[in-house]
Parts: structure tokens; sequence; C-alpha cells
């Protein structure tokens, strides 16, 4: 047998183990795909998108999969955590929404709960010995958060913009310094920085607000 | 949310699935950090590698 033959054996043998996986995990990638889709309506949310109607069909679409007992328990708490995402940025205000939330609310009842840890609110009374190491901890998934962006091809300013509504919208430290550290670093390259750094410094102070309330 | 690395080895599934390795093969390297220690992701993973390596030897040997 040549050399090409052998090679075209080889990628034969290759591509067939992987067909083989994908129809093997094909229920388990069909659930990764539910649950990416929920998330992208969760990102939207977030971003202040209008997401009702995306989030009803993906909620009557899915349905049977909760009631059959089709998702296991870490897909559980993914959907739970998303959900309650989306319900926390819903107006309830609006009946549409306020339909929504209830809903959300009927799937937690249905066991679709949050798989959240108990956050504390206060920081430990001691210092933190591993200041460096939750820094650079922090830094990773900066760096993980950039890649996300990088991957979809997106300016940095709409990276900026991005990661300033998520600092808004979520309680997580990291988007604040993540926004600060890119103001900073468009600064040094003379972009004009003004708007974000009045968004950053607003959202900065709310922040401190809420801390001291 | 889902984090990036999650995001990530859904969407390289489903490029599996589709039976596009290149971008399969992306975004199993942006999932990799965390999937890193687990052996179906990194037989995957490495699977998907050396198939799109044998492609690319194949396509050099056919143009010599």
């Amino acid at each position: 047998m040549n050399r090409l033959a052998t090679l075209k054996n080889l990628e034969e043998i290759l591509q067939q183990f992987l067909t083989s996986v994908a129809k093997l995990e094909s229920e388990q990638i069909e659930t990764l795909r539910t649950i990416s889709s929920l998330d992208d309506i969760a990102r939207d949310s977030l971003r202040g998108r209008y997401v009702n109607n995306r989030l009803g069909d993906w909620m009557a679409k899915n349905r049977m999969m909760v009631d059959e007992g089709r998702l296991k328990k870490t897909s559980i708490s993914a959907v739970g955590n998303l959900l309650s995402d989306i319900k926390n940025g819903l107006d309830v205000t609006d009946p549409e929404s306020k339909k929504l939330a209830d809903e959300i609310g009927s799937w937690f009842a249905r066991g679709v709960v949050p798989g959240r840890k108990l956050v504390l609110s206060r920081p430990p009374e001691n210092a933190d010995p591993n200041l460096t190491d939750r820094f650079a901890g922090l830094v990773r998934r900066e760096l993980e958060e950039i890649g996300y962006y990088r991957e979809k091809g997106d300016h940095i300013l709409s990276m900026l913009d991005d990661v300033l509504k998520s600092a808004e919208a979520k309680n997580d430290p990291i988007y604040l310094h993540l926004a600060g550290s890119i103001i900073y670093y468009l600064r040094n390259g003379g972009y004009k920085i003004e708007p974000y750094v009045k968004r950053l410094k607003s959202l900065e102070k709310n922040r401190i607000e809420i801390s001291n309330a | 949310m889902l984090n990036v690395g999650e995001k990530a080895y859904c969407s390289a599934m489903n490029a599996l699935e589709k039976q596009d390795y290149e971008a399969a093969s992306v975004f199993f390297r942006l999932a990799e950090k965390q999937f890193a220690g687990k052996d179906d992701f990194c037989i995957l993973q490495s699977t998907t590698d050396l198939l799109l390596a044998v492609k690319k030897e194949i396509a050099t040997e056919k143009a010599e």
C-alpha cells in the first residue's frame, strides 16, 4: 500500500470514529445546543435586548425535555442558572414579561433550579494571604472573556461596550476591572474614552452605594 | 451564564456533528483550559487535530 492510500485509510478511520462519537452523543449534543441557545438569550437579555419572543419559543420547545426527565443534574443546574439570570432582567411591570417570569417560576417549581453555591455578601475577616493568586485568577478569567470576543471578531470598542453592560447587570468585579483595563489601554492609544469613563464611574459609584446600603 | 470554555465546548460538539472539523478544532482549543483533564475531551480534541493533519498531508501528497 502506498503512502497516499495509507493516509486515506487513516483519514477514513478517524472520520468514522468522530462520526460514531457524534452519533452516540447526539442526545448530549442536542442538550448542549439547547443550553447554548438559552445562554445566547440570557446574554442578549443582559445587553438590554428584547428577548421575550425567543424566550417564550425556547420554553415552549423545551418544556417536554424537563417533563420527560431528559436533563442530567448538571444540565438542570445550567438551565436553572440561565433562567434565573434572565428572570432577574425581566421587567415584571410589563404583563408579557410577568407571564414569562411566572413561567420561569413554574420551571423552578418543577426542579429546574439554579445550582449556584451560597455567596457570602461580606468579605472574610482575615486578610487574604493569596491575593496574588486571586489576582492571577481574575486576569485569567479576563483573558478568557477577551478570547471570546476575539473569536467573534468584535472590535475592542464593542467588547468594551458589552463588558460595561455586563458590569451593570452582574455583581461580578471582573467586568469593572476589565472595563478599567481596556479604557486605560485605549487612553494610552489616544482613543476618545470619556463616555466610557463616565459609564464606568457611574457603575463604580452604584456599586459602592449598594455595598454601603 | 456559560463561561467561555463551556460555550466553546458546545460549539465544538456542534461542529463535530456537522463534520466541520476545522471549526471543531478551533473551539476545542478554546475549551481546552477547562476540559484538559478529561479523557473524553482529550481523545476528541486529539483525534480531530490528527484528522486535520492527515487531511493536510493527503492534500500535499496529491499536489506533488
